[in-house]
């Protein structure tokens, strides 16, 4: 397309141009120029932020989507496990997974490539006051994750979370209670049989503490 | 602030050789005038250029025009005209750098061997963070509810996968000329069932 000059372009012409930029159409350096352009046009900005938002949304959903774990050999044996389990609790994990995962490891964050291949999944109940698993999915192997759901009470916010890893405590961000009162974590899978995590749970300085044995 | 309302902000347009020139004169209201009519526009274009990298777009924004002043106070900038490409010259520039900055944190989080060293909070607050998927898992439930599959095909492969206007009309047997009205009616579909969802990208 012939690059106009700097003075505003009429509607139509500026929607031929909006139109090529947002497919892609247009070449490097008119993509360029038209960006200048468009700088102190409110109406195409609004058009073009739109556009941008659908795109990040889009992408988000994504991410998300990919980390819930979709690789296909390890799933079947992931989903027979979750269809046991109160679908409140599938719900709660897969929701935290995503916030989890983004919570814990900055280094997959925005790198939009990285797919949790099945992760094993432990689960503690705390109702039952136990703080062995009372149940234990295997996952897929190879998964570099491993998740920890907890059940527990509503009524017992939980003030801090550590992790103990062959001896040496590591402070974990504190986790937020879904409304289905589960708390997850997704931690390291080499942490499975030699880390144990610690909630401080309660009301200081009547809090209580409870371990429980990944 | 939503977008809308940040772009309804933008003040009418002023001669850009006068405003240059008032500036140069030490106008602290035609510096206003100059941040104004571009912030919005520097925001919009660093926000899609950040694509997934977190970038704290007011602050480079800020950056970015405050530098531009700087340059039009000392009189560097002889062509006024000129002065929407320097600005987005400008930010592309200053984004670029940002994105480095990030690239060379991010591989020094990666050379750390240990798992448990991954283990480090973020800026995020968590209540955010479970808003965003929350929201995240919206958005995939309603793209996987976009009734033509192929509206899904183009947008996650236009959007997502980036892939040009030729691959995609060979992968999906679409002649060319149409592809235009096919990714917009795809658009405008998936617009719709956002905005019906309350999730309209207009409106963040």
């Amino acid at each position: 397309m012939n690059m106009p000059g700097s003075d505003p372009m009429s509607r139509w012409l500026e929607e031929v141009w909006l139109s090529r930029y947002l497919d892609r159409e247009l070449k490097d350096d008119e993509h360029a120029w038209f960006e200048a352009y468009m700088l102190d046009k409110p109406h195409i900005l609004e058009q073009v932020d739109a556009d941008t938002r659908l795109r990040d949304g889009l992408a988000q959903a994504t991410d998300v989507s990919k980390r819930i774990g979709s690789a296909q050999p390890a799933r079947s044996s992931a989903a027979a496990g979750t269809a046991k389990r109160s679908p409140g609790l599938a719900i709660a994990a897969s929701l935290l997974l995503g916030l989890s995962i983004g919570a814990l490891i900055p280094g997959m964050r925005g790198g939009g490539t990285d797919i949790v291949a099945s992760p094993p999944r432990i689960v503690f109940d705390t109702l039952r006051g136990e703080s062995t698993a009372t149940l234990s999915e295997p996952g897929g192997a190879g998964s570099k994750l491993l998740i920890v759901d907890i059940a527990t009470s509503l009524d017992s916010p939980i003030l801090a979370a550590n992790a103990w890893i062959d001896g040496k405590q590591t402070a974990l961000p504190t986790p937020v209670v879904s409304s289905d009162g589960f708390i997850t974590f997704v931690v390291p899978a080499d942490w499975q049989r030699r880390a144990r995590i610690e909630l401080e749970m309660g009301i200081r300085p009547k809090s209580s503490k409870v371990s429980f044995q990944l | 602030m939503a977008a809308n309302a940040e772009l309804a902000d933008a003040p009418p347009d002023v001669d850009l050789t006068e405003l240059a020139a008032r500036i140069r004169a030490g106008d602290g209201a035609a510096e206003s005038q100059l941040m104004s009519r571009f912030m919005a526009g520097v925001r919009v274009l660093l926000r899609r250029h950040a694509g997934r990298t977190p970038i704290a777009i007011d602050d480079l924004a800020q950056d970015v025009l405050g530098a531009v002043l700087e340059q039009l106070r000392k009189g560097s900038i002889r062509d006024a005209a000129a002065l929407p490409a320097y600005i987005r010259t400008s930010a592309m520039h200053r984004l670029h750098a940002e994105q480095r900055a990030q690239k060379a944190v991010a591989q020094s989080h990666e050379s750390i061997d240990t798992e448990d060293a991954r283990l480090v909070a973020t800026n995020a607050h968590p209540a955010d963070e479970l808003d965003a998927a929350r929201k995240a898992r919206q958005v995939r439930e309603l793209l996987n509810s976009l009734p033509v599959a192929r509206d899904r095909e183009v947008l996650q492969r236009f959007y997502l996968n980036e892939e040009s206007c030729e691959s995609i009309c060979a992968a999906l047997d679409i002649e060319a000329d149409h592809f235009r009205r096919v990714i917009h009616r795809a658009r405008t579909r998936f617009r719709e069932i956002l905005t019906r969802a309350g999730l309209s990208p207009d409106n963040e």
